[in-house]
């Protein structure tokens, strides 16, 4: 008795070759198989698709913000320009407001004022504006002593 | 209060609210601008992130690391510069990107990983992916019938614009799906070693030693590559080629590559895989591991290279290819190692970082080889018995494109006989000893544990007593047969009929399979099997040993032979029928030499020791020189290059064949083979033919004897009413004719209902009678009027039933409604006697004999005669008109005599031990030859 043959025999098929084609139809899914390369590739297609799609949502951005930042720079420097405009005015009106003061002697002078960004947001004219009517106020104040003496004078 | 007072407070007053309203003017414009300026500035960070890409800009220390040189400005006012990414104003714009980011890859991120890693174990499992702990120094155990891991594991890979990182393991396809290219740069060239070295383990590991061998070529170094790899040199899994000889190692890829063309990839089959289905992997791998230098090979070189990448995968061979620049047409995948260790390879793609495994511990690879290579030696060495040409499983295997058997083991591993439609007949040889048997035992075991009965049917035949198929048939010590077989002819010797009968009957089945598939427009087996499903088509293998005996002869027995062998030869390939023709004798085979027609069928040739003529000698000498118990396996029509020798092992021992027979007929035994044993003689109550008959046919048939056909079918005559219908029996041997006489009496008997048939046997001879009294009591138990008369009741018998068929004759009686049989033993032995005539009507009985033999038929009396010899039949016939006598069986009688009897074809008729000739004039053409009944008699 050779020993491997009658361990050999033991584990009986229940299959004949005729039987076994529709049966096996019947259990596999009617998609086409797919190999393990084909689908791994597949799976790491994905993230080759994530990397494609964040750097389209970048370039798409990216022409967005490359607008915005030329239209900022534009506003920027018509700011910028205000801003200047605003300090010049400024500045007229303190030195001249400076040199009608000079005679007040009793007044103790204070440098040029800061700027307060606390202000409530408004048009810029009229803050422009109220800077006139201040000065204009201050100018007032001080011209009456003036009035009063030539009046005095006369 | 003074009026000057007043003045200088409301001048206060103004001059305060002067300073604020200038303030005020200021801080607004102020504020605005720097509003812009902030959203400028986060535009600006965003447009740079998401221009260098989110990822990139994370790990741009630009853009994340603060420099630890301060400006003097910063230093004086204490606040050091930040980083961009981490300054708090653009934190809801880095915020935004991210989330972009996390949306983009969320699909990614939450499954990709997981499902690589879940592929990757499926597909890959043992040494194919996991760590080297649990398998590393374990030689593999697959044979290939589970398939081929789909990929092997290099490395870990991690996306490297991915949010997350995630790494997930990285592997490459190899065996029979891809070639591998690696490129490194001095610098990580260690690397590249580290991962074929890894690869080539863990395939090594992963399939049962032997079954995969490595090739090295190093351009560099003749010894050096692969260092840990060499013990698998020892059990040759592993030859390193010299450097300069690179068109050697390329030469030889080639011709592997040729060889498994033309004998393995044959019956449509692109790749070896195919072949082997979900069997074993029958063809080893290999794998031609190149290391070059970065410069191109020579232009021959690469050439050759690139054809055997090209034609290389389907035939098993797998190139490894280290720092060669190749443009290859086939499939590859390709790993690019930088300086820094980091890879990319074309699996994964340019956004995959792989990292490759580190190398499998020094020690453990030259440990791991050892092992592997001396279970392949220890496998080598065992390889060899009956036990090891079986598959695990029996009967699992598809003959619809052919049949393959291992037969033997050269340096263990199988060499196969394949039959199919490429290599469709094969042809053996070996002088007698030269252990033809133990082959086409081997062969047949082989085959038959392959297939089962449904793929496969056996139809065997040996013509002398060498080669016994005789146990392949149920027999009085082992009742179990061979499932396979259909058809066990042995002792044939003499009835070359018979082989002309099985050629005939393979003929005739190849007709039908052609029709069949014809029908359903298609021209070979494999295609009607696969159009025809349900259908039934077994490949026939027929042996036919000592086959030279069909042609030992001038006569048409041979010509017959060889017109359908012919027929068979060409043919049969198509329709999956094989002829194996196996000889002792050269001269056998040299017969034949002249009829290439039918010879360049058999490209399969088989030759044992000291065979000659089989090979195409004298180029091809391997048989002479062949040890005992070996055999050249050609199957390319016997040139040189297609040698293949092998060791057969013992199949004829006890435990051997004949338990495999039993095995398989316990599995499922089916029909019993039909059985021709030409020294047996057939039992006449065990023919079907004999038990199918019934009363009622008005035309009753007698049985003669069995014809020597693959049905085994009994030669019969028609007794309808009509002139001639009487039967001589002609030899000198009582037991001859009394077979025939009491076999045709008897079949008779059967087809008359009780009493409705009146025999009368005559026993003119006295050795006769038992066999008369045998018969008489057979036909009266089936109540039937028998009665025996000797030599002093013939004359009276038939001057009485001449009488009354004188008086039918002349319309003085009607017919008889019964019939009456005269069976007379040895009717010369009574000749004298009935010569004499009668005084008064001066008529003798031998009238009397003739008018019974004239007359009788057509009035349901018959005449079943033995003669002594064809010059006393005649005697009792009238001169020269011998056609009452239509039906007759002739023993030891020369041919020539009886040519006034029959066709020309009686003359090459020799007597022969108990074998008659048989002619029907009213059905025949030409002769046949029968075997005589036992009827019971002895």
């Amino acid at each position: 008795m050779n020993p491997m043959m009658t361990t050999m025999f033991d584990p009986v098929p229940p299959q004949r070759g005729s039987e076994q084609p529709p049966r096996r139809t019947e259990e596999v899914a009617p998609a086409p198989a797919l190999s393990a390369v084909e689908r791994y590739k597949e799976i790491i297609a994905i993230a080759t698709d994530a990397a494609a799609r964040q750097r389209k949502l970048d370039e798409v951005r990216c022409a967005e913000l490359a607008q915005r930042i030329a239209a900022t720079q534009q506003r920027i420097a018509e700011v910028s320009d205000r801003e200047r405009v605003v300090r010049m005015g400024a500045h007229l009106h303190w030195e001249s407001a400076v040199e009608q003061l000079w005679n007040e002697r009793w007044l103790q002078m204070v440098p040029f004022p800061k700027a307060d960004e606390s202000v409530p947001p408004r048009p810029q004219g009229e803050y422009l504006k109220a800077m006139d009517v201040a000065y204009q106020a201050l100018e007032d104040s001080l011209a009456k002593r003036t009035l009063l003496r030539r009046k005095q004078k006369d | 209060m003074s009026r000057r007072d007043d003045r200088r407070r409301r001048i206060e007053d103004s001059f305060a609210e002067f300073q604020r309203a200038v303030s005020a003017a200021l801080g607004s414009v102020a504020r605005e601008h720097r509003a812009l300026a902030t959203e400028h500035a986060k535009d600006l960070v965003e447009f740079t992130v998401r221009g260098t890409g989110i990822d990139r800009a994370l790990r741009d220390s630009a853009l994340t690391d603060v420099t630890p040189f301060l400006t003097v400005d910063e230093k004086r006012i204490g606040n050091p510069r930040q980083a961009p990414l981490s300054m708090a104003e653009f934190q809801d714009r880095l915020a935004q990107i991210r989330h972009d980011w996390q949306q983009s890859y969320h699909e990614w991120t939450t499954t990709g990983p997981d499902q690589l890693t879940e592929l990757v174990n499926s597909v890959a499992r043992g040494p194919a992916s996991w760590p080297y702990e649990s398998w590393l120094g374990h030689p593999g155990t697959h044979d290939g019938s589970e398939g081929v891991p789909e990929l092997w594991r290099i490395g870990t890979g991690e996306v490297v614009s991915a949010p997350e990182a995630a790494p997930f393991p990285v592997a490459v396809p190899l065996l029979d799906q891809s070639h591998l290219h690696i490129s490194s740069t001095p610098d990580s060239r260690q690397l590249a070693d580290g991962l074929v070295e890894s690869l080539l383990l863990r395939v090594l590991s992963h399939f049962q030693p032997g079954l995969v061998h490595v090739h090295v070529w190093d351009v560099g170094q003749l010894t050096g590559s692969l260092p840990g790899l060499y013990p698998l040199t020892r059990a040759n899994l592993l030859t390193v080629h010299d450097p300069a000889r690179l068109h050697e190692l390329l030469d030889e890829l080639s011709e592997h590559i040729r060889q498994v063309h033309t004998k393995v990839l044959v019956d449509g089959h692109l790749t070896v895989r195919s072949v082997s289905g979900e069997g074993r992997r029958t063809e080893p791998w290999r794998i031609a591991v190149l290391f070059g230098n970065r410069k191109a090979l020579r232009e021959e070189h690469q050439q050759q290279l690139q054809r055997v990448a090209r034609n290389g995968l389907a035939c098993g061979v797998q190139l490894f290819i280290v720092d060669i620049p190749i443009t290859v047409n086939s499939p590859v995948e390709t790993v690019v190692l930088r300086s820094d260790g980091s890879a990319t390879c074309t699996m994964t793609g340019k956004d995959v970082r792989v990292t490759l495994d580190p190398a499998f511990p020094r020690t453990l690879v030259p440990r791991a080889c050892a092992a592997i290579a001396e279970k392949r030696e220890e496998r080598r060495s065992r390889m060899g018995t009956f036990g090891d040409l079986l598959p695990d499983r029996p009967w699992t295997e598809s003959s619809a494109a052919g049949v393959i058997a291992p037969v033997g083991f050269d340096d263990g591993e199988q060499v196969c006989v394949q039959l199919g439609d490429t290599s469709p007949h094969a042809l053996v040889g070996g002088p007698s000893g030269s252990g033809k048997t133990n082959f086409l035992y081997a062969m047949l075991g082989s085959l038959c544990a392959r297939y089962s009965p449904d793929e496969l049917e056996l139809y065997l035949l040996d013509f002398k007593e060498g080669v016994s198929f005789a146990q392949f048939a149920p027999g009085r010590k082992d009742p179990s047969w061979l499932p396979h077989a259909r058809l066990v002819g042995v002792n044939v010797n003499t009835d070359r009929e018979f082989g002309v009968a099985l050629l005939k009957f393979l003929a005739d089945e190849m007709r039908r399979r052609a029709d069949a598939a014809k029908q359903h427009e298609v021209t070979k087996l494999e295609h009607l099997r696969a159009e025809d499903p349900g259908g039934r088509w077994p490949r026939i293998v027929a042996v036919i040993d000592e086959f030279q005996y069909l042609f030992g002869e001038r006569d048409q027995v041979t010509a017959a032979a060889t017109q359908l062998l012919e027929d068979v030869a060409r043919r049969g390939r198509s329709q999956g029928i094989h002829l194996v023709l196996s000889s002792q004798d050269v001269s056998g085979i040299e017969g034949f030499w002249g009829k290439s027609a039918i010879f360049e069928q058999f490209t399969v040739r088989i030759a044992l020791p000291k065979a000659r003529r089989v090979l195409a000698e004298p180029q091809n000498d391997a048989a002479v020189e062949l040890p005992r118990w070996h055999a050249v396996i050609n199957h390319e029509s016997g040139v040189k290059p297609g040698n293949e020798i092998c060791r057969v092992p013992d199949s004829t021992a006890k435990g051997t064949m004949d338990f495999l027979q039993n095995e398989l007929w316990r599995r499922e035994p089916g029909q019993a083979p039909g059985l021709f044993d030409g020294s047996k003689v057939p039992l006449l109550d065990a023919l079907p033919d004999f038990s199918d008959l019934r009363p009622g046919d008005a035309s009753p048939t007698v049985l003669l004897g069995q014809v020597i056909d693959v049905a085994g079918s009994a030669a019969r005559v028609r007794f309808a009413r009509t002139p001639g219908r009487n039967i001589a029996v002609i030899g000198s041997v009582v037991q001859d004719a009394a077979a025939v006489l009491g076999g045709a009496a008897a079949s008779l008997g059967r087809q008359h209902h009780p009493r409705g048939a009146r025999f009368t046997l005559a026993c003119l001879v006295d050795e006769a009678e038992p066999s008369a009294q045998h018969l008489s009591k057979r036909l009266r138990a089936d109540g039937h009027e028998a009665e025996v008369i000797y030599l002093d009741g013939i004359r009276e018998v038939l001057d009485e039933t001449a009488k009354d068929l004188q008086a039918i004759g002349k319309g003085e009686t009607d017919a008889p409604l019964t019939s009456h049989y005269l069976v007379l033993y040895g009717v010369d032995a009574a000749q004298t006697l009935l010569e004499q005539k009668d005084p008064a009507t001066r008529a003798s009985g031998v009238d009397s004999l003739r008018t019974v033999l004239k007359h009788g038929p057509e009035n349901r009396t018959h005449v079943l005669g033995w003669w002594r010899g064809v010059q006393r039949l005649k005697a009792s016939l009238p001169p020269g008109v011998y056609d009452d006598i239509g039906a007759w069986v002739a023993f030891d009688v020369q041919g020539k005599e009886l040519l006034s009897l029959g066709p020309e074809q009686v003359m090459s008729w020799s007597p022969r031990p108990r074998r008659g000739l048989f002619f029907d004039r009213f059905e025949h053409s030409r002769p046949q030859v029968i075997i005589p009944f036992d009827t019971g008699e002895a």
